[in-house]
């Protein structure tokens, strides 16, 4: 899929003189489509679609506003508690889930449930229930990213050799010395895994709970900027939340790259 | 010293263990054995026909379902510091060190680290891999990693050692290597040894009892003792008549229980 996507691309590139330059790095490749929106701003065919050199200039002042900081601030912490409690209740319950039968039976139809539904649908009956706050967004963060922890600790915790408890139990360790010295270090790269699929779904539970509730941080903003169309500010917006997804997932994959060196060895 | 006396000390023995899993597959059925105590007994039998789940029953990690397990005399609920396990997948933790790996067994024990440390050494030098303490099992060979399991099993030093097909996963030569290595061991140590194999060859080279199981349900067909000679070189040992004898008389009596 990517592969034949990439090929499109290349032949659709290979039209224009760029070409050679565009595939050196990907860098070239953005200044490059920053130029072509540049140009069509510039043109004003679309009002929706302010110059990209206007945005720059919004994005200074964005940075300069308190409502910006508040909103980042809300963000930075609902989002932090969010994927802090899917995080930390997330693995006990994996765990449970990996070493007992029953523990599984009863809540592994939920949590498959949960992990395909569409959780935006649900964010509405939230806010009746903790109202608009904080509360709502964490509860978001959580309902996106915790299902993703639980299934894969699950996972690393039943492919455990059998062996390694076994030998656990030759020695005569207990039952919370084998998971804690045994199973969850064997099952911590699937463990990893999950946490770094969690971030991404927090990355987007924390968005599109504040935009679903529209009237509190990044997603209050979107809504003032669009309904009074500030389309320059509302652009700078898009873009800083871009970048701060794509920092926080890369700063995570560095972090998984540095952790899996022994999932490769089992 | 390990042949020619008689097979009287009994340390472990096992009455009519039975083992039934899901109410209807037999693995195992009314297996009674006398494991004499400083011997090696090798288990022997086609695959599948329960010698591992015999060794894992000794070992405490399967209940059987009828039967027991008794040593010196006591019945054995449950493994214990009595008996040590080698495995045929070594069983070793990737992320740990050989060190730690070696120190788990006395770690698990309560052993505090200065201690735990220094008979890890002791054992990690007796089974030749000095130098390799802070080495992780993914950086050494097969024939390494089952040395790494073998110094585990050694450290918390019990009268009893259990090896699942412990040579099984190595390479022809390495594993000549072992089974010297491991001769010349038993030659200083004064062990039980219960050893599960499903190779004819390793059995007679190896043991002083072997018991021989027919296939599913597993029980005990016949118990051949090989008598062979260790006293001289154990490069010799092959070239025994006995040893060639023995090894075609367990073939013939095995071969009907291979399909």
């Amino acid at each position: 899929m990517l592969n034949s996507n990439l090929r499109k691309n290349k032949s659709f590139i290979r039209s224009f003189s760029l070409n050679k330059l565009l595939q050196k790095s990907p860098f070239w490749s953005l200044i490059f489509w920053a130029g072509v929106w540049e140009f069509i701003g510039q043109m004003g065919w679309m009002t929706l679609l302010p110059p990209l050199s206007d945005i720059w200039y919004a994005f200074s002042e964005l940075l300069e506003s308190s409502a910006f900081w508040e909103a980042f601030a809300m963000t930075a912490r609902t989002f932090g508690i969010g994927l802090g409690l899917s995080i930390a209740v997330g693995i006990p319950i994996g765990i449970l889930m990996g070493i007992s039968k029953r523990a599984d039976k009863i809540l592994s139809i939920w949590v498959n449930l949960f992990l395909s539904a569409p959780i935006t649908a649900v964010i509405p009956a939230l806010m009746p229930i903790l109202g608009i706050g904080d509360a709502t967004v964490i509860a978001t963060v959580i309902l996106f990213a915790i299902w993703v922890v639980i299934i894969d600790t699950q996972a690393g915790v039943t492919h455990v050799k059998d062996s390694l408890v076994e030998m656990g139990r030759t020695f005569g360790c207990s039952q919370w010395q084998i998971v804690f010295w045994i199973v969850i270090p064997a099952a911590m790269p699937e463990i990893i895994t999950g946490i770094r699929l969690s971030v991404v779904r927090a990355v987007k539970g924390v968005i599109v709970g504040q935009i679903v509730i529209a009237l509190i941080g990044f997603g209050g903003l979107f809504n003032t900027y669009l309904s009074y169309f500030i389309m320059e500010r509302f652009w700078a917006l898009i873009i800083v939340v871009f970048v701060m997804s794509f920092t926080i997932i890369g700063l995570v994959e560095l972090l998984e790259r540095r952790i899996a060196f022994y999932a490769r060895t089992r | 010293m390990r042949s020619g006396s008689s097979l009287t000390d009994i340390i472990l023995n096992t009455e009519d263990i039975g083992v039934t899993y899901q109410e209807t597959i037999i693995a195992l059925k009314s297996v009674s054995l006398d494991i004499p105590a400083g011997k090696l007994t090798a288990i022997l039998g086609p695959s599948g026909c329960g010698k591992t789940t015999l060794l894992k029953v000794i070992a405490g990690l399967i209940e059987p379902t009828t039967g027991a397990v008794k040593v010196r005399g006591e019945k054995i609920v449950g493994p214990g510091p009595d008996r040590a396990l080698v495995f045929q997948d070594f069983a070793l933790l990737p992320w740990a060190t050989v060190m730690e790996n070696v120190a788990f067994g006395l770690r698990a024990r309560g052993v505090p680290k200065k201690e735990r440390k220094e008979t890890s050494l002791h054992y990690i030098k007796e089974v030749g891999l000095l130098g390799f303490e802070d080495k992780y099992p993914h950086q050494l060979s097969g024939g390494m990693r089952q040395r790494t399991g073998l110094a585990r099993a050694l450290t918390i030093n019990s009268d009893i050692l259990l090896m699942d097909e412990p040579f099984s996963a190595v390479d022809e030569q390495m594993r000549r290597k072992l089974q010297e290595d491991l001769l010349k061991l038993l030659k200083i140590k004064s062990k039980t040894v219960i050893f599960v194999t499903h190779s004819i060859e390793e059995a007679v080279y190896l043991a002083d009892q072997v018991v021989i199981l027919s296939g599913r349900p597993g029980s005990i067909a016949e118990i051949v003792c090989p008598e062979i000679d260790r006293h001289g070189e154990i490069d010799l040992i092959r070239r025994q008549p006995r040893y060639i004898e023995l090894v075609d008389e367990i073939w013939s009596s095995l071969k009907r229980y291979v399909e």
